[in-house]
């Protein structure tokens, strides 16, 4: 178990994070989210000891993390690099034994990591051969070989188009249920959704949200309706407790004060009989962080520059 | 295996692969070998151009003259200063000289356009010679007479060292080892200007290209640090190895291949074996010291392109003892020069030229050696303390401001 307790972080007059505690058991998915700036890096590089907490502690299991525990966890940073000149073989060699690993354990998996990711490439090619997207592929798989209990992924999706992210979905998915502790970040909330047990929201180096992702939408309520009827969204914007109505997808999506307001919007879109949509639903995640941060939080935090990731 | 070994590995293997390390490796060869062919180039070109120099004097003495020029001139009697003049404006030849019967006054006149020039100093010498020549021969002396006069003067010359008042021989030869300090001083700073960029590379690389965040997620900063510096110092013993083995194959060959007598030239054990032990361990004390500068000046940048900013700083550093090394050549013995070469950053250069002079022993370099293992050990410390704390820090600023601000931290 990772557990994080009342860390804080200062640069200067930047408070990068404040206070930040939370847990992660093993075999969960944990999905952190936040603005740019919000303090998300700069959680993951205390984990990883790249820099010192100026107070709190950080344990796994219950122990600091040390040079023993480091082979226990896999990182992939947000900004990627490999050995340009190094062959793809021998730089998941050295990455596996940084991390404990002999290569005769590591030979036999290297091929099958490889199709797993569907690497267009050998492993006796030089990296620089490789496009872009398969460079990442492979320092994943320097980040996955060694079958790491902790798996930080600093935004593991950007750049990789939506087959690959599948791909990868799939894989994070998979070291769940081989027991990992994964933590994430990621601006694309629908992959936080898709795979997240967990999710924690910061702002400004605070967490403002933390819990299970089913609940934290939950506690929300279902003020969210997609439908699809003939009713206009002068109709709609008329119902008390609708407070506002706007295109979707095709269709309209209404936001409630109320959940119970729900009830009202649904009879007036079925006057007429049938209707192909009428979905009532919490909050995404995507308007939960919109909600909690909001648009004026991000321009203010721009504006005064005084955020670190 | 620990990790430390781990990132040596693979560092010193990466650095082995390449091609760039094995142009280094024998790039002085080919260079020597270029220079000679040159070298070979230009004699011979020299050898086939010779001046032609038009004497104006009796028979005999063109033929004496002949004969002190040979090699150096092709010399051609003209019998009259009008033919040597018309020669002269024909270009026939290159310059005429006009001498005087018994040698005392002598006239060069030399085409300033010419292909090929004569030294006038050489000229000079050998109607001088002839003019002592004749002035000899003028007195009816015996052979034995005529040859004692004109060999020169037998000098012998010995050092001693003098100790608690008395003096004992030394009987080193300090021509050798004077020259082979000299070519110290020159290989040390090509030493030290190539392991420094490699730091540099090696270490701003990894920073600029970002894959240090992936590595020091596995392998604790100082760790990472001190496995970069013993692979960068095994690729330096590498090379001195590589270099010995080749010394050793070139002696052995020189009896088959015929080039033993050039070898034979020098006396090389009048180096000693205490006096290259102790100059190679203070060479290899110094390329550590000067490694470990680097990586921490290179662990300060941000961007691989101000990668030979970083290491131009070190480099300004390294070119200090160097020409302190050519100072010290004259006055070795000077209280200054004694207390420098047994500064570490400095005793690489003038330690071996204080040897190499007599002006300090065996001993000596292997005190200024233990004085750089100190610095080295007192260095690996802070410096990785340092490397650790800039190793992820990517905020603009020069790499001098930078470690300024790191010793005013509380924990280095």
């Amino acid at each position: 178990m990772l557990k994080l307790e009342n860390i804080s972080k200062t640069f200067g007059d930047l408070r990068a994070v404040v206070d930040e505690s939370w847990e992660l058991a093993d075999g969960r998915i944990l999905g952190l989210i936040g603005q740019n700036g919000a303090g998300k890096s700069t959680t993951f590089k205390m984990i990883l000891n790249f820099i010192e907490a100026d107070s709190g502690q950080i344990t796994w299991n219950g122990r600091k993390i040390d040079s023993q525990v480091m082979n226990e966890i896999g990182f992939l940073p947000e900004e990627r690099g490999l050995y340009p000149d190094v062959k793809i073989g021998e730089q998941i060699f050295y990455f596996a034994e940084l991390h404990g690993k002999s290569r005769q354990e590591i030979r036999p998996k290297m091929q099958q990591w490889m199709d797993k990711f569907d690497v267009k490439g050998k492993l006796t090619d030089k990296v620089k051969k490789l496009s872009k997207g398969n460079q990442q592929k492979v320092q994943l798989i320097t980040a996955l070989i060694h079958e790491p209990k902790l798996i930080i992924l600093d935004e593991p999706f950007s750049g990789l188009d939506p087959v690959n992210a599948q791909i990868l979905l799939d894989i994070i998915v998979e070291q769940k249920k081989n027991g990992a502790a994964i933590i994430y970040s990621s601006h694309d909330m629908n992959n936080v959704s898709a795979i997240a047990d967990d999710v924690i929201m910061l702002n400004r180096g605070h967490v403002v949200l933390n819990g299970e992702t089913g609940q934290v939408r939950q506690s929300f309520g279902r003020t969210m309706i997609y439908l699809e009827s003939p009713a206009t969204k002068a109709e709609l914007s008329a119902i008390p407790g609708v407070v506002s109505v706007e295109d979707y997808a095709g269709g309209l999506q209404v936001t409630l004060s109320d959940p119970k307001v729900g009830r009202q919007v649904f009879e007036l879109a079925t006057k007429n009989g049938y209707i192909t949509a009428f979905d009532q639903q919490p909050p995404t995640l995507e308007q939960i962080f919109k909600m909690k941060i909001g648009q004026d939080a991000i321009d203010e935090a721009e504006k005064e520059g005084l955020t670190h990731e | 295996m620990n990790k430390t070994w781990i990132v040596a590995k693979h560092v010193f293997l990466k650095n082995l692969k390449s091609p760039a390390y094995y142009w280094m490796l024998l790039s002085p060869f080919i260079f020597i070998l270029v220079g000679i062919g040159i070298a070979a180039l230009v004699t011979n070109s020299i050898s086939d151009n010779k001046p032609s120099l038009g004497v104006v004097a009796n028979r005999q003495q063109v033929q004496a003259i002949r004969a002190s020029l040979k090699g150096q001139a092709d010399v051609r009697r003209q019998d009259t200063a009008a033919q040597a003049r018309k020669s002269l404006s024909k270009e026939h030849i290159d310059a005429y000289l006009t001498v005087s019967s018994d040698y005392a006054k002598a006239t060069l006149v030399s085409n300033n356009k010419s292909d090929a020039t004569i030294d006038a100093d050489t000229v000079r010498q050998a109607i001088t010679n002839l003019k002592v020549q004749s002035a000899i021969s003028s007195l009816n002396l015996t052979a034995e007479q005529v040859s004692s006069l004109s060999s020169p003067a037998v000098i012998n010359s010995r050092y001693v060292s003098v100790t608690n008042g008395g003096t004992s021989n030394d009987n080193t030869n300090r021509g050798v080892r004077y020259a082979f300090a000299q070519f110290a001083l020159v290989a040390i700073f090509i030493f030290l200007t190539v392991y420094v960029q490699m730091t540099g590379s090696e270490v701003g690389t990894e920073k600029g290209s970002r894959i240090l965040d992936s590595i020091l997620a596995a392998v604790p900063a100082r760790q990472h640090f001190a496995g970069k510096v013993i692979a960068i110092v095994s690729l330096f013993i590498f090379q001195l190895i590589f270099y010995a083995i080749l010394a050793v194959i070139a002696v052995m060959l020189a009896g088959p291949f015929g080039y033993a007598r050039f070898l034979n030239l020098i006396d090389w054990s009048q180096l000693g074996s205490g006096y290259i032990i102790s100059t190679s361990l203070i060479t290899i004390g110094a390329i550590v010291i000067y490694i470990i500068l680097a990586a921490v000046f290179a662990s300060m940048v941000s961007r691989q392109e101000d990668v030979p900013q970083s290491t131009s700083t070190v480099m300004w550093v390294a070119i200090v003892p160097y020409f302190l090394g050519y100072a010290a050549l004259a006055a070795a013995n000077t209280p200054i020069f004694k207390i420098i070469s047994f500064v570490p950053f400095f005793s690489q250069s003038v330690m071996p030229v204080r040897m190499s002079v007599g002006s300090a022993t065996t001993l000596d370099g292997l005190v200024a050696f233990g004085l750089e293992v100190i610095t080295i050990a007192i260095m690996l410390r802070f410096a990785s303390g340092i490397y650790a704390r800039n190793a992820l820090n990517y905020d603009d600023g020069k790499p001098l401001a930078k470690l300024l601000r790191a010793f005013k931290k509380r924990r280095v």
